[in-house]
């Protein structure tokens, strides 16, 4: 518990002082300009980190068939998030309960991995 | 009241966030909008501001958000809650955890929320180049103004920032840190003084 206080105070007092002085400094135009050109490289970050999880995510075509149902439920269709991470362990638990050969697949795989 | 609200919402959020920091984006937007806590905009920028500071962005994010919904004690809250739940997690299942880890059963769950995660970030991808890459933000956006005039639409400068900043990240594996900064006064030349 200490150890976790220890991780998170410091992020916390300087989280608190920015956002206490950005509310201050967010109308300023050179502001609002500089974070214009920051948001696009966040958009840069996040592609990124979705092609380092891919790599380690998507075991296989099901893996695809996952991500992408998941995309569909959740931007078109507007599913919650939660229910969405809940379906995902099902489908893992479905497959482990009545494919078993796939299963044995997936396992050696990550084995392999390691 | 506003903190019983916030310790709630980030608790589950903490909760549910598989994936940490990016996938939990989607999460929080929701809340934040059924809430009025943050405009979509601002949000988007906090997102910016917590991937620069120190700690995990996730933790960034609740305080930021706590904050901004209830002042210093909102953002402490917020922090609390959206900490709590894997603490909790970790001190109870660790030892289960490290002994069943390799249990096909564990290997299947992550199997199927693995991808789910993936999908979360590029729907966290999608909607910070809304207000990045895009004049009308997300009030004002539509499908059929892209396609009637999407020089209009689409934010030039934005795109090429995105481009190169993309093209850095891969190429010299630049540090988050210095790519925002750089992005930033590239902003500042871009859309200030230019």
């Amino acid at each position: 518990v200490a150890a976790t206080a220890g991780v998170i105070l410091p992020s916390l007092v300087v989280i608190t002082l920015i956002a206490a002085f950005f509310a201050s400094f967010q109308d300023y135009a050179i502001v609002k300009a500089a974070f214009m050109g920051i948001r696009p490289a966040v958009v840069a970050l996040i592609i990124t980190a979705v092609l380092k999880v891919g790599r380690a995510s998507i075991k296989d075509r099901l893996g695809y068939v996952i991500v992408l149902a998941a995309c569909t439920a959740v931007m078109l269709f507007d599913v919650h998030v939660i229910f969405v991470i809940i379906c995902g362990a099902a489908a893992g638990l479905l497959i482990y309960m009545f494919f078993p050969g796939k299963v044995k697949k997936i396992t050696s795989k990550e084995e392999e991995e390691k | 009241m506003i903190y019983i609200k916030l310790l709630f919402t980030f608790f589950k959020i903490g909760l549910f966030s598989f994936g940490g920091g990016y996938a939990m984006i989607p999460l929080v937007q929701k809340d934040i909008e059924a809430n009025g806590w943050l405009s979509a905009s601002e949000f988007v920028d906090i997102i910016a501001i917590a991937e620069m500071t120190p700690g995990p962005i996730a933790v960034n994010l609740a305080t930021f958000v706590g904050y901004k919904a209830g002042g210093i004690p909102g953002g402490i809250i917020a922090t609390a809650g959206v900490a709590l739940p894997s603490l909790i997690l970790i001190l109870i299942i660790s030892r289960f955890f490290f002994k069943y880890q390799n249990h096909p059963v564990n290997i299947m769950i992550f199997y199927g929320i693995r991808p789910v995660v993936m999908a979360l970030i590029i729907t966290a991808g999608i909607f910070v180049a809304q207000t990045a890459l895009f004049n009308a933000g997300h009030e004002a956006f539509s499908i059929v103004k892209l396609y009637e005039n999407p020089l209009e639409v689409i934010n030039i400068k934005g795109v090429i920032i995105m481009v190169l900043a993309l093209a850095v990240l891969i190429r010299f594996k630049l540090h988050p840190i210095l790519l925002i900064a750089a992005s930033g006064a590239a902003g500042i030349l871009l859309f200030h003084i230019l």
